[in-house]
């Protein structure tokens, strides 16, 4: 398993396993600057989901808490996965008693209506 | 020289309060990453854990980043990107289950109306308005900066039950005071 992103107190651990095709997002994102913090993920992310020769993959986000400025980049993540020519999906996993986390999931996935996007409710 | 600070008075007065944080001078992102962990050491594991602990946290951290960000009154630091911010923020515990997140940041007098009349505007809508407002925002990125400028008072207003706001001149400038409650 690789690790695009080591956990921090500010931003989620980012880790890629190949085998199993999963890139798992998780933790808390309120970094200081969020363009310095996120556009290294992004751009891992796109060389893992986003070529022609990328397999399918599941992005599962486990969030359980993020800043309205890193919103922007969680959503840029979010496009770049629709926009991929492989069929991803996504699995938002939400604590069920964080109405917010889950209602940021239903909201995202309205932004990319003909992506695979899945909001399960689980502990975290 | 400055005038002798009155401590005494100062701690009576938010104890009488029941201030369980409170952060004044001038802040910078470091200080915002110490009191952060603080107050889910005391909200989501200590004694005063709470339900609303999510909430007071992403208002707490949304207020501050106005405060390092937007407040009129700026010191540079070395090192750092946004130097730090002249504001407060108090955290009140006004029963078991409801807090007040009180901010307080100095506006110039030259930007005044404007954060006026954003905040008249974010008070009058109502629920619905704000949360289509806000995934409107964040959707489309209308206005706003990479800090999140925008999102952050909108997020505020969607996490409190009550948000007022009240502007007191301090020298040439104004003191802006945000109160949300949770």
């Amino acid at each position: 398993m690789d690790i695009i992103n080591e956990k921090s107190n500010r931003m989620p651990s980012v880790t890629h396993d190949a085998d199993t095709r999963l890139v798992t997002i998780s933790g808390e994102a309120y970094p200081e600057d969020v363009t310095a913090s996120f556009d290294p993920i992004i751009e891992s992310l796109s060389d893992i989901l986003g070529t022609p020769d990328s397999p399918p993959t599941e992005v599962r986000f486990e969030l359980q808490y993020f800043n309205s400025g890193s919103s922007r980049k969680i959503l840029e993540i979010i496009r770049l996965i629709a926009s991929a020519t492989a069929e991803h999906k996504i699995s938002w996993v939400a604590d069920p008693e964080d109405d917010e986390m889950i209602d940021h999931g239903n909201r995202f996935s309205r932004a990319v209506p003909d992506l695979d996007f899945t909001i399960i409710e689980a502990e975290l | 020289m400055a005038e002798k600070f009155n401590v005494k008075d100062t701690m009576a007065a938010l104890s009488a309060a029941d201030i369980l944080i409170s952060y004044s001078g001038f802040m910078s992102d470091q200080t915002l990453e110490g009191v952060s962990q603080g107050i889910k050491a005391i909200f989501e594991t200590g004694s005063m854990k709470t339900r609303k602990s999510r909430k007071v946290f992403s208002v707490f951290v949304e207020s501050a980043q106005n405060i390092i960000f937007y407040s009129g009154r700026r010191m540079e630091i070395e090192g750092t990107r946004d130097g730090a911010g002249f504001g407060s923020i108090f955290i009140q515990k006004l029963d078991d289950d409801m807090f007040d997140v009180i901010s307080v940041t100095t506006v110039l007098a030259d930007r005044k109306a404007d954060f006026e009349a954003r905040l008249t505007k974010l008070l009058d809508m109502t629920d619905e308005d704000i949360d289509a407002a806000y995934e409107e925002q964040l959707l489309n990125q209308i206005t706003g900066s990479e800090k999140g400028a925008g999102l952050g008072l909108f997020e505020i207003r969607r996490q409190t039950r009550d948000l007022t706001f009240e502007f007191s001149p301090l020298d040439d400038d104004f003191l802006l005071v945000m109160r949300a409650t949770i």
